[in-house]
């Protein structure tokens, strides 16, 4: 326990530069953003010749869900979202890879190589959810700015969950419900573990490792949706609701713990440096 | 002792190593000979499971390797295994928070005798001193076994020496140690038992001493009546 | 401080989480709580009543929201997990059914129609279609399920004659006899039919065509139209509506309903019978459904909307009660129609802030006001902000 939990600490410190780069990009360009996308209607609002009132008739009032379809608030995520996949394959690749092959460090350690797997899978959760709980933050606080900077006639406020209603993708990042939020989280780190065994297998067999980790992946991931498969093959609704619900849940449970054991295996017993 | 008993290693159709036993010692200094690509790294990055087999065994005194043999048996590959971005001083950081057999005062004794800078990146690091580093990292472990992947080469003949040195001190001592090589010349007086390697099969396994007192040969004069023929 | 990293991300997702859902579980979702406030009459009627409808906000009517609205209150779909939100448009029937059933009812159609329960057994009948609306032969499969021993048979009947189209509308049984009332489609207009099917035979016996009137095919036959009531009743009862062209001022051609008349098949007898609405009823006949011996249906006279029962076996009227439920705003659709063996519930399809739902229930048998409510919010209406509520079904658990 002791060396995973250093092993996380250690992890995160390897990324930390990038991720405090990807905050800054964020919190940068979602404030700015909401500054000037502020501005702007409030401009125009005072250069139309018709009073605020009619003006918001005409052109709809501001609120969040507008700004969150810039690229202002979009690019970041978009940023983030493709560096966290980047650092997916980056966390294991950059061991092996570059002048220091610090992977015989890692698997010469007297612990788990499970413990190592965990680390980073960790990691990349831990980077996940720290950028969803800024974006959580940022939320609120950018419709705090749009308030001091937009009148009330030419405005509506909107709680998170209308803005995640209104914008649909916000839905999946910060499902309204708690239940949602674990299993979408829940799926998230089933697919992190899937992608980290498929990566294992390529660094065991190396070109005939893709094909593995290809097919294994596949395979998972059928498994995985078997519920919603027997769904469209036999009618919509021969498996009940909550029939579809528990199945995905255990089979979920059990691809995880399926691809947990491979790599765990294939870092004992197939791995090569 | 470690044990080698007939690993076999193939990579795709490249048979490696076909059937090598051999075993090494604590308290003695065992070195594998053969010319570059014969699998002396291979056969240590089996011992410490850092390749998998096609068959064969390794045992550490009596076991197979598992995570406790890490605070028992240590491996100081060719490369630095240290992030290039980190100090010297995080580097033994980082051993200390993992090996339980890290021994502080050993790395001391070794950063003065190296005269390495602790706040050194290991980036910036000359050849010589990176593997210096690398040895320092290898040798403040309290453990019964060391391996080294050919701990001199490319190295300027001073560090050269300096690594020497290292091996008649009582860093070594009592340990049991591995070491590949193809430059035999640095360190043959040093040696208690030579393997040599070849086409993936062993081709001689002996003791110096023995083969000094009965056929008067030194290990050099062996190796060149090998690769005469 | 070496492990700042790790103390201070996870933290930081803990409580930001943390506090976001604890916080929105709190307090809740802001959005109005609906109850059933009753007005008059016996509140027990009400208490298995269950209203569900679309909700939308007035700022963000892109957005919509599935609720249902009991006696114990407002649901939300946010409320259900998502993978249970089908649950919003399963009729409380089926979804007894469903629990008490759950074999059986595995894999089938959630209409209500197409089941037919008795204290001995339920039956399920629905039809194969051939694929792509081409003309094929179609299969009637029935399941039946001896409630007693839980022993399910099928069986399979070949329909006569092809169609593009066949949708099973009604299935009952009498006298050991299988009825299943169809819908039938080739071209043009609609087909009724009932099937008489023996079920120990595994044969079928008859198979009736819903509307007799063959002689009256004259230009009007295309815009004549029929549809299938639904209720507790020994009686199948169709209605058919006319339909005629009406020039318009500014040339365009309107077609608007001309004439009503119901047609009975009477499920002991096999027999077909004509109803004829009365002349002072015709009109904007709406909301038409059948209990035991009486068509009941919403018509436009001149004090106002009333509630008409009429007997199928006499033709006569056996009460004409007039019906007070709002009509809300320029809302167009008709109003919701629900029926038990002993009741008929009627409410508005609509609420909003200005115009709150009302729902009636009358006695099947005296045509009296037996319940009167409207839908009204926990919290104050002026704090709550702009919305609309569609309902799309009433229904009684």
């Amino acid at each position: 326990m002791k060396h995973y939990l250093k092993l996380v600490n250690f992890e995160l410190g390897r990324f930390i530069k990038v991720y405090l780069v990807l905050i800054a990009i964020t919190i940068i360009s979602q404030i700015a953003g909401i500054i000037v996308h502020s501005n702007n209607f409030v401009g125009r609002a005072n250069e139309s010749m018709t009073t605020m009132e009619q003006f918001a008739a005409q052109n709809g009032t501001l609120m969040m869900s507008d700004f969150m379809l810039t690229l202002w608030f979009l690019g970041p995520i978009a940023l983030c979202i493709a560096a966290l996949i980047f650092y997916c394959f980056l966390i294991w690749y950059r061991d092996w890879f570059g002048k220091n092959t610090f992977v015989y460090r890692l698997l010469m350690l007297p612990t788990a190589r499970l413990n190592i797997l965990l680390a980073k899978a960790s990691a990349v959760f831990l980077m996940v959810l720290g950028l969803v709980s800024l974006q959580l933050v940022l939320l609120i606080a950018e419709q705090a700015l749009l308030q001091t900077i937009v009148p009330d006639v030419l405005r509506t406020d909107m709680s998170i969950a209308e803005m995640g209603n209104r914008t649909g993708f916000l839905q999946v990042l910060i499902p309204e419900s708690f239940t949602g939020f674990l299993s979408n989280y829940g799926i998230g780190f089933m697919m992190v573990f899937i992608l980290f065994t498929a990566i294992l297998f390529e660094r065991s067999y190396r070109w005939k490792g893709i094909l593995l980790g290809a097919v294994y992946a596949a395979l998972a991931v059928t498994v995985f949706l078997l519920p919603l498969i027997i769904q469209l093959i036999l009618g919509m609704n021969y498996l009940y609701p909550m029939e579809v619900f528990l199945a995905m849940l255990t089979l979920g449970i059990l691809v995880t713990g399926t691809s947990i054991w491979l790599s765990h295996y294939l870092l004992n017993r197939k791995v090569t440096v | 002792m470690i044990e080698v008993k007939e690993i076999k290693k193939r990579f795709g159709r490249k048979k490696v190593l076909e059937g090598v036993s051999f075993d090494a010692k604590k308290g003695e200094i065992t070195c594998l000979i053969g010319i570059n690509g014969v699998g002396k790294t291979t056969v240590l990055n089996a011992i410490m499971n850092l390749t998998p087999l096609n068959s064969g065994q390794i045992l550490i005194d009596g076991e197979r390797i598992n995570k406790n043999s890490y605070e028992k048996i240590t491996f100081i590959p060719d490369a630095v295994t240290m992030l290039p971005r980190m100090k010297v001083a995080d580097a033994i950081q980082f051993m200390r928070d993992f090996y339980q057999s890290w021994n502080d005062e050993r790395a001391s004794e070794l950063l003065e005798f190296f005269r390495l800078n602790e706040e050194d990146r290991i980036s910036d690091l000359s050849k010589g001193n990176a593997a210096k580093v690398n040895l320092l990292l290898g040798l403040a472990l309290d453990v019964d076994y060391l391996l080294m992947d050919e701990p001199f080469s490319g190295i300027d003949i001073f560090s050269r020496e300096q690594i020497a040195e290292v091996f008649t001190s009582h860093l070594v001592e009592d340990r049991g140690v591995i070491i590949t090589t193809h430059e035999i010349n640095d360190i043959e007086h040093l040696i208690d038992k030579v393997i040599l390697l070849d086409n993936g099969n062993v081709l001689k396994d002996f003791r110096t001493e023995v083969m000094r007192a009965e056929e008067g040969k030194s290990v050099v004069d062996v190796l060149r009546e090998v690769y005469k023929k | 401080m070496r492990y700042w990293k790790l103390i201070l991300i996870p933290a930081m997702v803990f409580v930001i989480m943390g506090t976001y859902y604890i916080q929105s579980a709190i307090a809740g979702s802001g959005k109005p709580e609906f109850i059933l406030q009753e007005n008059g009459g016996d509140s027990e009627l009400a208490e298995d009543l269950l209203l569900r409808g679309h909700f939308v906000a007035q700022r963000n009517v892109a957005h919509m929201d599935n609720l249902q609205i009991t006696a114990e209150g407002t649901l939300y779909s946010e409320e259900l997990p998502s993978y249970n939100q089908r649950a919003f448009y399963t009729d409380p029937y089926i979804a007894n059914l469903q629990n008490e059933h759950r074999n059986f009812m595995r894999g089938k159609v959630e209409d209500a129609n197409q089941y037919y329960e008795s204290s001995s057994m339920l039956v399920h009948a629905t039809t194969d279609n051939p694929a792509n609306f081409t003309i094929g032969k179609i299969e009637l499969s029935i399941e039946v399920m001896q409630k007693d021993s839980g022993e399910t048979s099928g069986l399979t009947i070949d329909i006569p004659e092809n169609y593009v189209y066949m949708y099973v509308e009604d299935v009952r049984v009498t006298n050991g006899e299988l009825k299943v009332a169809t819908q039938n489609h080739i071209e043009g207009p609609s087909e009724y039919h009932v099937y008489t099917i023996d079920i120990g035979q595994e044969k079928l016996v008859e198979d009736t065509l819903i509307g007799m009137e063959t002689e009256e095919q004259s230009e009007t036959e295309n815009i004549d139209s029929l549809t299938m009531l639904h209720g507790p009743s020994d009686y199948l009862v169709f209605q058919q509506t006319k339909r005629m062209e009406v020039p318009q001022e500014n040339g365009e051609i309107h077609i608007e309903p001309s004439g009503t008349e119901f047609i009975t098949y009477n499920l002991k007898t096999g027999e077909q019978a004509k109803l004829e609405v009365p002349d002072s009823l015709q009109g904007n006949i709406q909301d038409t459904s059948v209990i035991g011996s009486n068509v009941y249906f919403l018509a436009e006279a001149e004090s106002g909307t009333e509630l008409v029962a009429l007997e199928i076996d006499t033709g006569e009227i056996a009460f004409q009660t007039p019906v007070e439920l709002p009509v809300a705003g320029e809302e167009m659709r008709s109003h919701m129609m629900r029926v038990t063996e002993d009741h008929i519930y009627l409410a508005t399809p609509y609420h909003n802030k200005a115009n709150q739902a009302a729902i009636l229930a009358i006695d099947a048998a005296t045509g009296e006001l037996v319940y009167e409510g409207t839908i009204a919010t926990e919290q104050n209406q002026e704090e709550l902000p702009d919305y609309t509520v569609e309902f799309y079904q009433m229904a009684i658990q």
